[in-house]
């Protein structure tokens, strides 16, 4: 099977990668790129464990072909820290809420969260929800979690009016 | 996953060459939301992928000559943030907003819903109600369809091997028509059409219906038009009430259409409700409300 060359910027870096096409980007991510974050639940894209954010927006990594991130940017929770090693503040919001219980669909989650606070920092309550929507947790019952994304954009400074 | 060749064509031109040399054994690839997963399955075991997401040119909401036109890679959260979408045509807005998941509407796109034909699907129910029809184009040339002839359900769409669906497009909706939508389904997100009611309705100067579309989603193999009740609705006045009286008419819809399934004990009645927020939605269109 003849390989492919998959140039894109993953978390920040560029990178160019000779890969498998027959690969679905989240097994390229976490075979290929090590990026371990990138979690498969149902394969169906109906549980959002496997989200990551695609040119500024949540996908599910196993809808796509890795060939699919060519040209394009991609970040996993791999990105989302600082630089200096502490964690963002959606991840600070997770711990101190206790949003996290066996932590399966906390990378998803997270960035999901993220893909809507960079694009709409005062998100509201209702906002929250609906950019969490597709996003399942069998432990925490969504409370918390919607509560640490609400921390996450008020410790941004994008309180909602 | 069934070992394939990967292509990625950058224009419209490019793809219709690849899909006539490969069309005996090729899937088409645009958000991916079905596709992937049944390449993944083995459902579909194609050996060429044609991942046409790259197509930039097939990404387009505009009007022209009266039509409003909608590129085939339209992804549903594009359409939803689109001010022409938000001001002009609502209840397309209030398909694609209930579509799937914020994943899924990043990545799921109009032509592949169209082309997928599922009998639950979102967007073919509203395109047949604003009376669409579907560009088809090949190395052969193009074919102009409405989506009545093409949707003839699921795995049944009239497309050809080599062909690929490059745009929807309807008549611009005037100041005297107006569209209505509801969809039920079983929870808020990530939930396909339990049952879809779409109404559209032009009026007469004295506001009375002068013609009407009645449409009805996931109770037939493909989005399904109620004549009897097309003409029910004719010179009634807009007013709720009056519209309202044609709800049973609905019922007898949803009755007929699917006698024999479990789910029509709810479904038929379930209608009357959308129907009835498809009717608000046309009377506050119309500033009547």
């Amino acid at each position: 099977m003849e390989q492919i060359t998959i140039r894109f910027n993953l978390n920040g870096r560029d990178v160019s990668v000779q890969a498998d096409p027959n690969k679905r980007l989240v097994d390229f991510l976490r075979e290929d790129m090590g990026m371990l974050s990138v979690k498969e639940g149902c394969g169906e894209g109906e549980c959002g464990a496997c989200t990551v954010i695609y040119n500024g927006e949540a996908v599910t990594s196993c809808l796509m072909l890795a060939g699919q991130v060519e040209g394009g940017s991609v970040i996993t929770l791999e990105g989302v820290g600082k630089e200096n090693g502490e964690l963002d503040e959606i991840q600070q919001a997770f711990v101190e809420a206790g949003a996290v219980q066996c932590g399966y669909c906390t990378p998803g989650m997270i960035l999901s969260a993220k893909a809507l606070l960079d694009r709409n920092p005062k998100a509201t309550h209702e906002e929250i929800r609906r950019a969490m929507s597709g996003n399942l947790c069998r432990c925490t019952g969504y409370s918390k979690i919607i509560q640490a994304v609400e921390m996450a954009r008020d410790a941004k400074g994008g309180a909602a009016v | 996953m069934k070992p394939f060749t990967y292509h990625a064509p950058r224009s419209v031109e490019e793809a219709l060459s690849l899909l006539e040399q490969h069309q005996a054994s090729c899937a088409v690839v645009a958000g991916g939301t079905d596709v992937v997963i049944e390449i993944n399955e083995g459902v579909k075991r194609p050996e060429h992928v044609i991942d046409i997401s790259k197509i930039s040119e097939l990404r387009y909401v505009k009007e022209e000559d009266g039509l409003v036109k909608l590129g085939a890679l339209d992804t549903f959260t594009s359409l939803e943030r689109h001010p022409y979408v938000q001001e002009h045509l609502p209840a397309l807005y209030e398909t694609v907003i209930h579509v799937g998941s914020p994943q899924i509407r990043n990545l799921g796109t109009i032509g592949g819903n169209v082309v997928n034909a599922s009998v639950a699907g979102d967007s073919p129910t509203v395109f047949l109600t604003y009376g669409a029809e579907v560009v088809l184009k090949s190395t052969r040339g193009e074919r102009i369809m409405t989506i009545e002839e093409f949707n003839q359900g699921p795995g049944n769409c009239q497309i050809r091997p080599d062909e690929l669906l490059t745009e929807v497009r309807f008549p611009a909706p005037g100041k005297d028509e107006a569209v209505g939508y509801f969809k039920i389904g079983k929870r808020k997100s990530l939930a396909i059409v339990v049952l879809a009611v779409s109404v559209y309705i032009k009026r007469t100067a004295d506001n009375r219906v002068e013609d009407a579309r009645v449409i009805l989603g996931a109770v037939s193999k493909h989005p399904m038009r109620v004549p009897a009740l097309e003409e029910a609705l004719k010179g009634l006045p807009l007013t709720k009430e009056a519209l309202e009286g044609t709800l049973p008419l609905f019922t007898d819809a949803v009755q007929a259409a699917i006698a024999n399934r479990p789910s029509v004990v709810y479904k038929r009645e379930g209608v009357r409700g959308a129907a009835r927020r498809c009717f608000d939605q046309i009377l506050t269109q119309f500033g009547l409300m």
